[in-house]
């Protein structure tokens, strides 16, 4: 009886994979050979929008300056544009900083949260509360917006279903170590082949919280940011699909930012990522499945995404199962085997593209040598499920208890540099 | 025996990570994607460059009777300088010929022009770029490598191909039968013998007239449109499928289309049109108005038949012509 | 007075063909998010075809295969004075050769210390973050599972494989790999512009890289079992088994991919656009 039942287990572990396997198959086949869905970002416009941008702040300084000289720079027209720095009871210098740049710039004016919830999606919702303007871009502090990418992003509400807009991102520090250049694969796959073939396919192309926006009356409407999220960009997805809007993709609109450069802070990242898309995913997966505005094909979809930081944990419980298995003489040979294969194919699934996904968005990218990392990806396949799965234990445990997680930022690279 | 097939097996294991081991230790591709952080996109691009790249040589050149210089440009090229050039029929003219006035001549071939006045070109010329400070006049079956651009009005005639892109600062008249890519102008606009509004294809389309609007301002529709004479939609119109509007109609927003767009005749958009297909404008088509720029965007072809104008920019990723 | 542009070195008036803007497309590489590859679903169902033939090629070739794993685990296990006794075990259409082998027998002293050892381990390693962290968790995962076992046995006394049946697992594991492995590797050869021949080399060397991974591989686990005792058969399987077998394949996919790269730079005509 036992034994049935885990070797039951280890055949659903290995049709989960299965089903991925296929969804990403089919996301790379699309993205390669596919007719891609246009942007807007060719759409030239002398009636441009007002646009807010918003730029949640937590001891920044080390890299805000870079992000408020690009927004200076914009080629937007300033007499458009918003710009509202939040600055979350920063430790160091980031308010000095942010008011200099507001004595200088007049349509840079920041807040200052200096005794107030504390956490990204509470300081949207404090300057959502201030903004001025319907479209709402949000760029994090270590990010360096281009001249035109305000005017691409915003070009994505020229169209009436549109509820938010996602660019691209680029990592900037790549080349500093192992890690940097795997997560600048695992960024191209996600992105370059992922996104796109969700927003060819009309399906769920991801919000992801920065290089980005979204309308305000939306987003007011619906309640604003949930701030006992994590991951407040997966939480505005899925509420916006659900009720109706769309979430555009744009890959043209790419904008550089930082990874993390050692495996503390990717840690932490993943960790805080899994608890807060796992959490969307309790309090979403029964609304979207219900929605009246999302074809079968969408919720399917959907319901994968909202899954799939639930994924690493069902892996590792495979491991365990097929180790039980062996111990008890009844390991399964065929699942076992294709259960290994996908395991080293995938690095364990959450925003981690396939091994194929990865090398289609580098050959798209034009890269070359680089592709022989392919084989390292398999290197983060159980620091990646150990991160996520801590990550959907806790997000489990919130939504138990119903409590409030703790926004644990991801340290800059960028303030290492500056100590030196 | 124990050892040797360990280190057997290790060295099968490791055998094709080598290069991978190579790359991780000595990296050969670990630049960071390019991002042009600079980028603005300008339709006029092409003729600011290239006025830019001549500016030294042209105030230096300009009171004289001739001149010539060598300037890099992607490769060296000659700079010859007239006050009024004529480049005569037939002729083959390497280099880059600039002049208050320039005239060229039939079945010309030049690669690039530029007048700081008036630019002349006849009937079957071939030339790269053509650049003009103030008007621009190009004769029939010319053919354009690369792009042309003015600062005034700019006049094509039938059965020519302008190349990648066709901007100007003012009116850019199409002929009959002009091929195009992208053409920016304040207004573009056509002038051909095609007056026939175009036939539409109502299968199965959802019908949407101003009583199925239901007062809304904007509306979103799945599956084909036919929007019937006369309807006033405030806002914008969205279509998840092709949409075939009736002669009359007033968008007063964007018409944005998964599929075929295709306006009848005196069919009024206040914003842009975007369609992930073909887009055919029917007789006194309308987009935008003076003073406003917006954008046609096709992904297939966009055709346009007599006394169409649109202000601002007109795209077509599969080729476009005048019918 | 207008001066004609036919200055002394303006090339005489012969025509010569200027080139057709027709190609611009052609020489323009695309911005990256407008690329497209250059695949086919005729070109991506070649692949079927490849997976046949070497799916055929297995079926021919397997009992060979199998036979040179016995021998050579047989001839690793006498020079290591272990001893085995090989029986025939008919399976699927060949017939393998498994082998009982001696194996030590672990005191419940010595599984206790090998459980306490493991966690110690477990926990230095949590502290101790001079190693890579990946590095780090993988040798968790052995020490757990070895540990894990230690545990089983401790309670049960005996793990559910024996030699008999660990070897035939072993050698069925084998087989079964080399018949998967070519569907699976198809499916990655199936997205990308790869030549009818490349796509055929790719299967055929991933497939064929696994016989000697397995053959070697195989004897080293008997000669480290028959060495200790089963408490790393668990272990030995399921980390170094056929995850391991997965790991040439993307090994092998990605420098055919670098192959694809190179090929796609010299012929930017190929790029797709949108």
């Amino acid at each position: 009886m036992v034994v049935t039942l885990l070797q039951t287990w280890t055949w659903v572990v290995v049709a989960i994979m299965v089903v991925y396997a296929f969804r990403h198959w089919r996301f790379t086949w699309n993205r390669i050979s596919a007719r891609q869905r246009p942007y807007y970002q060719d759409l030239l416009d002398s009636e441009l929008p007002p646009v807010s941008i918003i730029v949640p702040m937590h001891n920044e300084a080390a890299v805000a300056k870079k992000l408020l000289d690009s927004l200076v720079d914009s080629n937007y027209p300033r007499e458009l544009l918003d710009v509202i720095p939040v600055d979350d009871q920063s430790g160091d210098a980031t308010p000095a900083l942010v008011y200099e740049y507001a004595q200088q710039y007049s349509f840079i004016q920041p807040i200052y949260n200096l005794q107030g919830e504390r956490g990204k999606a509470a300081a949207l919702n404090r300057a959502l509360s201030l903004a001025k303007n319907e479209i709402v871009l949000v760029f994090d502090a270590d990010y360096t917006p281009g001249r035109d990418l305000v005017r691409e992003l915003a070009m994505a509400f020229i169209d009436p279903e549109v509820g938010a807009v996602m660019g691209r991102v680029v990592p900037r520090n790549n080349a500093v170590n192992l890690l940097t250049r795997l997560l600048s694969l695992e960024r191209s796959g996600g992105y370059q082949v992922d996104q796109q073939a969700r927003y060819n396919l009309d399906l769920f192309p991801q919000y992801g919280g920065t290089v980005g926006g979204f309308r305000r009356s939306v987003v007011m409407e619906m309640g604003g940011f949930d701030a006992l999220t994590l991951a407040e960009d997966t939480d505005l997805t899925v509420r916006l699909f659900i009720n109706g809007w769309r979430v555009l993709y744009a890959n043209r609109a790419e904008c550089y930012e930082e990874v993390p450069e050692n495996w503390n802070a990717r840690f932490t990242q993943l960790r805080r990522w899994a608890r807060g898309h796992n959490r969307a995913f309790f309090v979403h997966i029964v609304p979207l499945m219900l929605s009246k505005k999302l074809s079968l094909v969408q919720k399917i979809d959907g319901a994968l995404l909202l899954f799939i930081y639930t994924v690493p944990p069902i892996l590792l419980s495979g491991i365990v199962v097929n180790a039980l298995l062996f111990y008890m003489g009844a390991i399964p040979v065929i699942p076992g085997i294709i259960f290994a294969f996908f395991v080293v194919a995938y690095n364990a699934f959450g925003n981690f593209a396939p091994v194929f996904e990865v090398g289609a968005a580098e050959l798209l990218d034009g890269a070359r040598e680089r592709l022989l990392l392919l084989p390292y990806l398999f290197y983060l396949f159980l620091f990646n499920s150990w991160a996520v799965t801590t990550g959907a234990i806790d997000a489990l445990g919130d939504f138990i208890k119903t409590r409030r997680a703790n926004w644990d930022k991801t340290k800059r690279a960028g303030a290492a540099d500056a100590a030196r | 025996m124990l050892l040797v097939s360990l280190v057997l097996f290790l060295l099968v294991l490791s055998l094709p990570a080598i290069p991978s081991m190579f790359e991780v230790r000595k990296p050969k591709d670990d630049g960071r994607l390019h991002i042009m952080e600079q980028y603005v996109r300008d339709p006029r691009w092409f003729g600011r460059s290239f006025r830019h790249k001549l500016a030294p040589f042209v105030s230096e050149a300009r009171g004289n009777s001739y001149g010539r210089a060598e300037l890099r440009m992607r490769t060296d090229e000659e700079v010859r300088w007239s006050p009024d050039l004529e480049i005569p029929a037939l002729e083959r003219l390497r280099g880059i010929g600039v002049g208050e006035r320039v005239v060229v001549g039939h079945g010309a071939g030049i690669r690039d022009a530029y007048a700081l006045e008036r630019l002349d070109v006849q009937d079957d010329v071939v030339a790269r770029t053509l650049t003009s400070d103030a008007t621009m006049h190009i004769g029939r079956a010319v053919q354009i490598l690369r792009w042309i651009d003015a600062d005034g009005d700019i006049e094509i005639d039938s059965d020519s191909d302008l190349g990648l892109s066709a901007s100007g600062g003012a009116r850019v008249t199409l002929g009959e039968r002009v091929h195009f890519e992208r053409v920016w102008g304040a207004p573009v606009a056509s002038h051909t013998s095609h007056r026939e509004p175009f036939e539409l294809d109502r299968h199965k389309a959802t019908i949407l007239d101003t009583e199925a609007m239901g007062g809304k301002r904007s509306i979103v529709v799945y599956g084909p449109v036919h929007v019937k004479a006369g309807t006033n939609i405030p806002e914008h119109l969205k279509v998840h499928g092709p949409v075939s509007i009736e002669p009359g109609v007033t968008i007063g927003g964007n018409l944005i289309s998964r599929g075929d767009v295709t306006l009848a005749e005196g069919v009024t958009i206040g914003g842009h049109i975007f369609a992930e297909g073909n887009i055919r404008l029917g007789p006194r088509s309308r987009v935008s108005r003076d003073g406003v720029a917006k954008t046609v965007y096709g992904t297939g072809k966009v055709l346009i038949a007599n006394d169409v104008e649109v202000y601002g920019w007109v795209v077509s990723e599969d080729g476009g012509n005048t019918l | 007075m207008s001066t004609r542009a036919s200055e002394p070195n303006v090339s005489k008036p012969t025509p010569s063909k200027l080139p057709s803007n027709r190609g611009l497309r052609e020489i323009i590489t695309p911005h990256r998010s407008y690329r497209r590859l250059p695949v086919t679903s005729t070109g991506a169902l070649t692949t079927i075809p490849a997976v046949i033939v070497v799916e055929i090629a297995v079926i021919l070739c397997a009992q060979k295969a199998l036979d040179l794993m016995s021998w050579f685990a047989s001839l690793v296990a006498a020079n290591e004075h272990i001893a085995t006794r090989p029986f025939p075990d008919p399976f699927l259409f060949v017939t393998t050769r498994p082998m009982t082998f001696a194996m030590r027998h672990s005191d419940w002293i010595e599984l206790c210390a090998v459980i306490v050892i493991c966690v110690l381990a477990v926990l230095a390693l949590s502290i101790w973050t001079k190693i890579a962290a990946p590095v780090r968790f993988f040798i968790n995962l052995n020490l757990l599972l070895i540990a894990g076992a230690a545990l089983y046995l401790l309670l049960v006394g005996r793990l559910g494989y024996d030699s008999a049946a660990f070897s035939t697992l072993m050698l069925r594991t084998a087989l079964f790999t080399w018949l998967i492995m070519p569907i699976f590797v198809g499916l990655f050869a199936s997205l990308f512009p790869f030549t009818l021949w490349q796509r055929l080399l790719f299967i055929v060397i991933t497939v064929a890289y696994d016989v000697p991974l397995s053959i070697v591989r195989y004897a080293l686990f008997v000669a480290i079992l028959g060495k200790t005792s089963s408490i790393a058969m668990t272990d030995l399987y399921l980390v170094f088994g056929p995850l391991l077998d997965a790991i040439p394949i993307i090994c092998f996919f990605s420098l055919f991919l670098v192959q694809v790269a190179r090929s796609l730079e010299e012929r930017r005509a190929v790029w797709g656009w949108l």
